[in-house]
């Protein structure tokens, strides 16, 4: 795939791993490496942006009696999920016709 | 690698980068290991499918003018205003310049070739003159050729000076209305 496409692509499935429950970093690679292989490096970046754009929010817990980062998301980002969610199912179509 | 030098290796790293909020990404990637390491995986082969600490911060660069790019588009858009209007009064100086500077060498044109026929009309017409006449009649003559090709000079001089602008005036034209139907 596009590597430009999957780029947009991965933000909104970090939107989307998030949409149920709140997770730390190291999950949300795993979820989404069941979906799309990226890097471990790879989601940092992702994580901040959404994170700077509002879309994410972070706190902070302690596990095994070290810090652990938690986000979740915010209700602009659950806005852009459902929008985007919207784009998918017309674009299904799309996908439909052309794998059928 | 272990999970202490890697990280030591990327603190050296983004050492050299003070635009990156280095604690926050050290942070991230101490995590990151600490985690992967509780859930069964081999710290050395996860802290080098990490890949090289220069490659991660310059994708953090990259990212970092991302940002910064989605900032400036607000201050772009007040900018395309303004730089609209601006050139729409450009064009409208331009074009009054280029009416006088046409119809000035047009009618050059003009009164060049009436000058010069006006002669010839005048010699067949209401001749024969002595010496001095046919010289002034020259004359007219040659005054007339003289406006004339005066007039396509200027002409052709505006047409030169004109044809850069003319050009990004028709390629600002077409982008414009090419973004206003997006």
């Amino acid at each position: 795939m596009d590597s430009q496409q999957k780029k947009g692509l991965l933000e909104l499935l970090v939107l989307a791993s998030l949409k149920f429950e709140d997770s730390y970093g190291y999950l949300i690679n795993q979820e989404i490496n069941d979906v799309m292989e990226i890097s471990e490096s790879t989601l940092y970046p992702i994580l901040r942006r959404l994170e700077k754009q509002g879309l994410l929010e972070t706190y902070q817990t302690i596990h095994n009696s070290r810090v652990r980062k938690y986000y979740r998301i915010t209700d602009e980002g659950l806005r852009k999920l459902k929008q985007s969610e919207k784009d998918f199912r017309e674009m299904r179509k799309i996908y439909d016709y052309i794998l059928r | 690698m272990r999970r202490k030098d890697f990280l030591r290796e990327l603190k050296e790293e983004l050492r050299k980068r003070r635009d990156i909020e280095g604690e926050e990404v050290l942070f991230y990637y101490d995590e990151l290991i600490q985690d992967a390491v509780e859930g069964g995986e081999s710290e050395e082969i996860f802290v080098a499918n990490l890949g090289n600490v220069r490659d991660i911060v310059r994708r953090l660069e990259d990212d970092e003018e991302f940002v910064a790019a989605v900032r400036q588009k607000n201050n772009d858009i007040v900018h395309d205003v303004l730089s609209i209007s601006v050139k729409i009064i450009g064009y409208f100086i331009f074009g009054v310049i280029a009416f006088v500077l046409i119809i000035t060498s047009f009618s050059l044109l003009a009164s060049g070739i009436g000058v010069f026929f006006g002669a010839i009309l005048k010699i067949l017409f209401t001749g024969p003159f002595d010496l001095y006449g046919y010289l002034a009649m020259g004359g007219l003559m040659m005054i007339g050729v003289g406006i004339i090709v005066f007039s396509i000079a200027l002409f052709k001089w505006f047409i030169d000076q004109a044809k850069p602008a003319l050009l990004s005036i028709f390629r600002n034209t077409k982008e414009f209305i090419s973004r206003k139907g997006k």
